[in-house]
């Protein structure tokens, strides 16, 4: 499917290339380079030339490598993209996007390309916990989402077992991130694979943790009119898991299809709910529109039976996505008004920010960045509250607040100073790019998804876990038209 | 007190490591000098540098025998370390690796199952024909592994093998024992197995039947589907993709069975997966057809929140899919809004799928949707902009009742006078928009007025599309402009720059129009026409006027030429021949879904070009064997005075290569080539799609 794998620096230099079948000439590199990178025409991520095709992706991050996929037959196009994905996202773990992180280590970037892509180019396995099992070197940052800030203790409620009795205070919870408290032994027999891909033989843990963490991005395009064109939360559902053994886990939600299911069944699970763990703005049913599962669950019982059941890999993933388009909480209400002056080459700009989330949470980072057109100079600012500033290189004002209440509002005025040479139409034909949001609110569900039960089983009868839930509500693109 | 005090010793010299010393020889001597150190530790850290040298493009091959040597060791990270290393040849210098072959069939014996993998793995790398006659016993035994996980290796280096000697893997018979593993136990094992097939039915079809492999083992490949990993699953779903069901309850029975994998986190497989429900859609019972077009729509709409790149796919299938199953997404427009930070190629799918998608009996959502264009239409990306315009005609053209489009015109004659440089979109906008309603009376007077107002038009106009409808409206409402004569005379003046589009255009105008302007401007433009344009088609066009005009009754002949009115354009929006659509339709998610050009029906068998060593006895191999190590010696002696020679030699090389590598793109093979003749033609094909160009050939096709 693949032909070769190229990674080139920002400027088109050539850092890394592993060819997999031999049908490649050597300086095909050259060709990837003046055809797309010193091109500055090409707009679109494919480019095939006669019977070879190249699919780019830029890494994330500022100075964005090129990494570019060489196939030779109709291969599937998908399939590759995802597959250049995945890479990135490992190499990322490995700091291996920074440039020259790479060229000091790209020895190590080989041996993650021998792991994740067979003979004849077929991506094997990208699952980025256990492709690091088989590497030689563990990355240094932690993986995934578990470069979690700590939660405190306040935010943070442990479901179904009773945690305060099990001893296990919030100190744990550092514990849990920083120690590791995993004990494998090296010897061959881990080396073998087992029937699941995803886990090996043989993980031992003296304490058994998992912790459960929500993450909504709301993202949301409000018109002129103040009427909602789109709104949407893309949700994903992650877990870290520190658990011996091979423990099958479930897990439920409040949506409306399981619920649904359960009624007829049992409703025994509730009573593992703890009340503390369902935030504020919980809903009662919710309607997920599409969930997409880790390839760890499996999907024919949740097909049947509507339950998540599942063997975690070690360590963190992303167990699943979701994405809920119907009675959302949104948490924030932004009504602008924007008008044109008399001298008509400047604006007056009167924004109103509402929270409308419950008095007893807060939001964090909360920053609204709204758009000047080009040729101003600097703008008169009057807030409410907060903190707002100019800012001439991204040509806006950005409104920040460190902390925002619950249930308040907030209101800015501002008229922007024109230099000399801005004309009118300048003013005028400014295409007026959208007002965008930035929060981010713990304990907060604005789906109104609650997790219900997390039950885990082993074999071992002795088998005791401590779990974490927390939830948080995030911007995804928050975006206000005027 | 013996024993512990021989466990200290031996201890102590396994972990002793020899500091390199800098010695006069070079580097390659003393990393020889590591390598058949008495010390196992400095034995290691000598393997390990030498593959670092490797990996920067060094040629350590002549430390071949040496490093070899470490092979038989119980340690298994030192045995990884020189399969590494002894894989990195295999290709490159298949010769020296035959010298090692008998203990890689002893290693294919080893208990320990990552050894036997590595060993089969990398004998099915050496590019030597010869080789096979060792590999066939350790194959056949690995193909029974015990162990899945070798199973699995094994079954792809099949494939490998039969690209290297067609003949011999027929006659031993080994791919009979790829077509059992299809049976396999393990999911991973059938999932390769397909893998390989695949792949070997791609190099000659004749050796497999695999669409009959397929027919037979779809049990067992849904099945395998459930358990193993995520690429595995998009392997056999395409396997399956190629399976056409006996029946409708068949073909229900597959979609129920796949349909959980649209729930998969990863959007290849979830694409994967349509592409086996949409293969069977056809075939299944019309009352369950809801609830399967509900799960697609939903999936599809998931895969518009993965990165760019994937929604580029997404949005070229679904306007694949849209084509058949028109009716599948309409609830969904909103989803495809275009977002401010999209990067343009998606932005333009999107207004694309939107303006598809959209329901024409629907006011309220047709309404909502030229409001978005409009928004679009503002921003300041060029090909973003005119794109929202096209589109906007295309939704006015779709809906089709007068009130809508005289609303769509009023936005676009709002457009133009906010932004200046839209007036090319706009012009050719606006008289789509007339083509429809040719007889709406508004309509015209409303765009002539505007054309008319514009001072110079022949300056504003810059694109040849523009500028030809704009001399088509010309000719059509010449009442409606003032100072017809000066306009025209305008374009006359630069009639032989212009492109050839204009260059027609004007010419029938003016033609129509001889009875309204001086005889002058029609005898010069004829001329014109006739000797110094190089256009075949304009000069036989203007030569065939030139005839009638000179005949008897030529008034009559004329008008009747010129009277003819375009047909009414009823679509805007082009679609695909029902056949291309069957066939885009079966390959989806593959690159000739992204240029919506099927593969060609001829199997496409592409030459593998390596270097494979053939007819050569052993003993030959281990004579060039041992001239290339003492080749390689003395060039790392050359390197090591710092001779500047080599060097600039190879930089000499560097752009023939590159030269090289290009005629090997464009003309890779027999095959290559037509392909690039066909990127061409679909170019072509697709310019002509673009409806202003069809819109102007239905206007030069009148006469």
């Amino acid at each position: 499917m693949i032909n070769a794998i190229l990674i080139f620096s920002p400027r088109g230099e050539l850092i890394v290339s592993k060819h997999l079948k031999s049908s490649l000439k050597r300086s095909i590199s050259d060709v990837f380079r003046i055809q797309v990178i010193n091109n500055l025409d090409v707009r679109s991520p494919i480019l095939t030339l006669g019977s070879t095709t190249f699919h780019h992706i830029r890494s994330s991050g500022s100075n964005s490598l090129w990494l570019v996929a060489v196939s030779r037959t109709n291969a599937n196009s998908g399939a590759i993209w995802e597959f250049l994905c995945k890479l990135n996202d490992i190499m990322d773990a490995y700091e291996l996007t920074e440039e020259n992180n790479l060229k000091e280590n790209f020895m190590m970037c080989y041996e993650i390309l021998d792991v994740v892509l067979a003979e004849g180019g077929i991506p094997t396995d990208t699952e980025i916990n256990s492709v690091i099992t088989k590497l030689s070197e563990k990355p240094e940052k932690q993986i995934h989402n578990t470069t979690l800030e700590r939660p405190d203790r306040l935010n943070l409620s442990s479901i179904n077992l009773p945690a305060p009795s099990n001893g296990y205070p919030s100190l744990s919870m550092h514990k849990f991130l920083t120690r590791n408290n995993r004990s494998m032994s090296q010897d061959l027999g881990t080396n073998y694979p087992s029937n699941l891909s995803w886990r090996q033989h043989g993980i031992k843990y003296k304490k058994n943790e998992v912790l459960l963490n929500m993450n909504e991005k709301i993202s949301i395009l409000v018109s002129k009119d103040g009427s909602i064109l789109k709104a949407h939360i893309d949700g994903t559902v992650d877990l870290t898991t520190h658990l011996s053994g091979m423990p099958i886990c479930q897990f439920g939600l409040n949506d409306s299809l399981s619920l649904h299911f359960d009624e007829d069944a049992s409703l025994a699970e509730e009573d593992f709910m703890n009340k503390k763990a369902i935030p504020k703005a919980a809903a009662g049913r919710v309607l997920l529109e599409d969930c997409k599962f880790h390839q760890c669950v499996s999907l024919d019982k949740f097909n049947r039976d509507r339950v998540i059941k599942f063997v975690p890999p070690d360590g963190s993933m992303e167990l699943m996505k979701y994405c809920v388009r119907d009675n959302i909480n949104l948490p924030f209400k932004v009504t602008p008004i924007v008008t044109t002056t008399a001298m008509g080459n400047s604006l007056e700009y009167r924004v109103t920010l509402k929270s409308l989330f419950p008095s007893k949470l807060s939001a964090g980072d909360v920053s609204l960045r709204i758009p000047v057109p080009k040729g101003m100079i600097d703008c008169k600012i009057n807030v409410s509250n907060g903190k707002c500033r100019f800012a001439p290189e991204e040509n806006a004002m950005v409104w920040k607040f460190g902390k925002y209440n619950g249930l308040t509002e907030n209101t800015l005025s501002a008229i922007s100073i024109p230099a000399t040479d801005t004309t009118q139409l300048m003013v005028q034909q400014w295409p007026r790019p959208p007002m965008s949001l930035d929060f981010k609110i713990m304990m907060f569900s604005s789906s109104g998804l609650v997790v219900r039960y997390f039950k885990i089983s082993e074999k071992n009868e002795n088998y005791k876990t401590v779990k974490w839930i927390k939830y948080i509500s995030k911007s995804g693109s928050y975006e206000v038209r005027y | 007190m013996a024993p512990l005090n021989k466990k200290i010793q031996k201890f102590l010299k396994d972990s002793i490591r020899v500091a390199p010393k800098i010695s006069k020889k070079g580097e390659l001597a003393e990393l020889r000098n590591g390598l058949v150190s008495p010390y196992p530790q400095t034995r290691k850290d000598a393997i390990k540098k030498t593959i670092q040298q490797m990996t920067l493009g060094k040629d350590v091959s002549s430390l071949f025998p040496d490093v070899l040597k470490n092979i038989a060791t119980n340690d298994v990270e030192q045995k990884k370390l020189v399969y590494l290393y002894v894989m990195n040849y295999a290709e490159s210098h298949p010769e020296l690796c035959i010298l090692a072959v008998n203990t890689f069939v002893t290693d294919a014996q080893d208990p320990n199952p990552l050894i036997r993998c590595m060993s089969i793995r990398t004998m099915s790398m050496v590019r030597v024909d010869k080789i096979l006659e060792y590999v066939e016993i350790p194959l056949r035994r690995t193909l029974q592994d015990d162990n899945p996980y070798v199973r699995k290796t094994a079954v792809i280096c099949v494939a490998k093998l039969f690209q290297l000697n067609q003949e011999l893997c027929i006659e031993l018979g080994v791919l009979e024992d790829l077509v059992s593993a299809l049976d396999d136990s393990n999911p991973m094992v059938v999932a390769n197995a397909t893998a390989a097939l695949t792949e070997i039915h791609g190099v000659d079809p004749s050796v497999v039947s695999l669409p009959k492999l397929i027919n037979s083992h779809v049990s067992q490949f849904l099945l395998a589907l459930n358990e193993c990993t995520e690429w595995a699953r998009i392997t056999i779903l395409g396997a399956l993709a190629d399976y056409s069901a006996k029946d409708s309850l068949e073909a229900q029975d597959i979609i129920d069975r796949v349909s959980a994998h649209l729930q998969h986190v990863n959007p290849a497989v979830v694409l994967a997966t349509i592409k086996v429900i949409i293969r069977n859609l056809p075939q299944i019972q019309q009352q369950n057809f809801k609830a399967i077009s509900l799960k697609l729509s939903s999936a599809l709409v998931s895969i518009m929140s993965t990165p760019p790149e994937m929604q580029y796919v997404a949005l070229k299938n679904i306007r694949i899919i849209l084509e058949k199953y028109p009716e599948l997404l309409v609830k969904e427009l909103r989803i495809f809004y275009v977002k401010f930070n999209d990067p343009l190629y998606v932005k333009l799918e999107k207004i694309d799928i939107m303006v598809r998608l959209v329901d024409a009996t629907n006011l309220k959502q047709c309404n909502l949707l030229l409001t978005e264009l409009k928004e679009y239409a503002m921003e300041f990306e060029p090909e973003f902009v005119s794109k929202s315009i096209q589109g906007i005609t295309q939704l006015a053209i779709k809906y089709s009742g007068e009130k809508f489009v005289s609303k769509a015109l009023d936005d676009l004659l709002e457009l133009v006078d906010r932004t200046e440089n839209l007036k090319d979109d706009c012009c050719i906008a606006m008289c789509d928009l007339l083509r429809h309603c040719p007889t709406n009376e508004k309509i015209a007077s409303d765009i002539c007025a505007l054309l008319n107002s514009w001072a110079v038009p022949e300056s504003s106009l810059i694109s040849d599309a523009a500028k030809c409808n704009y001399i088509w409206l010309m000719g059509h409402y010449p009442e409606k402009f003032t100072d017809l004569e000066g306009k025209l005379d305008q374009m006359i003046e630069n009639f032989v720059q212009e492109e050839c589009m204009t260059q027609a255009s004007i010419l029938m105008t003016v033609v129509r129009l001889h009875t309204q302007l001086p005889g002058s401007t029609l005898q010069n433009v004829l001329e014109m026409a006739t000797t110094s344009v190089n256009e075949i088609d304009i000069r036989d066009m203007a030569m065939i006027y030139w005839r009638c005009l000179s005949m008897p009754n030529s008034d009559t002949l004329v008008d009747q030429l010129c009277k003819s009115v375009a047909p009414i354009f009823e679509n805007a929006l082009d679609n695909f021949s029902t056949e291309t659509l069957e066939k885009l339709l079966n390959e989806l998610s593959t690159i000739s879904s992204i240029y919506f050009r099927p593969q060609s029906v001829r199997a496409k068998r592409y030459v593998l070009r390596q270097n494979i060593v053939r007819g050569k006895r052993m003993d030959e191999l281990k004579d060039m064997a041992k001239n290339e190590i003492a080749k390689n010696m003395n060039d790392d002696v050359l390197l090591d005075f710092g001779d500047d020679e080599p060097k600039t030699s190879s930089s000499g090389n560097v752009s023939s290569n590159l030269l090289d590598d290009l005629d090997d793109i464009f003309g890779f093979n027999s095959t290559g080539a037509t392909t690039s003749s066909e990127t061409k033609d679909m170019q072509s094909s697709t310019n002509k799609m673009n409806t202003s160009t069809t819109n102007t050939q239905d206007l030069l096709n009148l006469f």
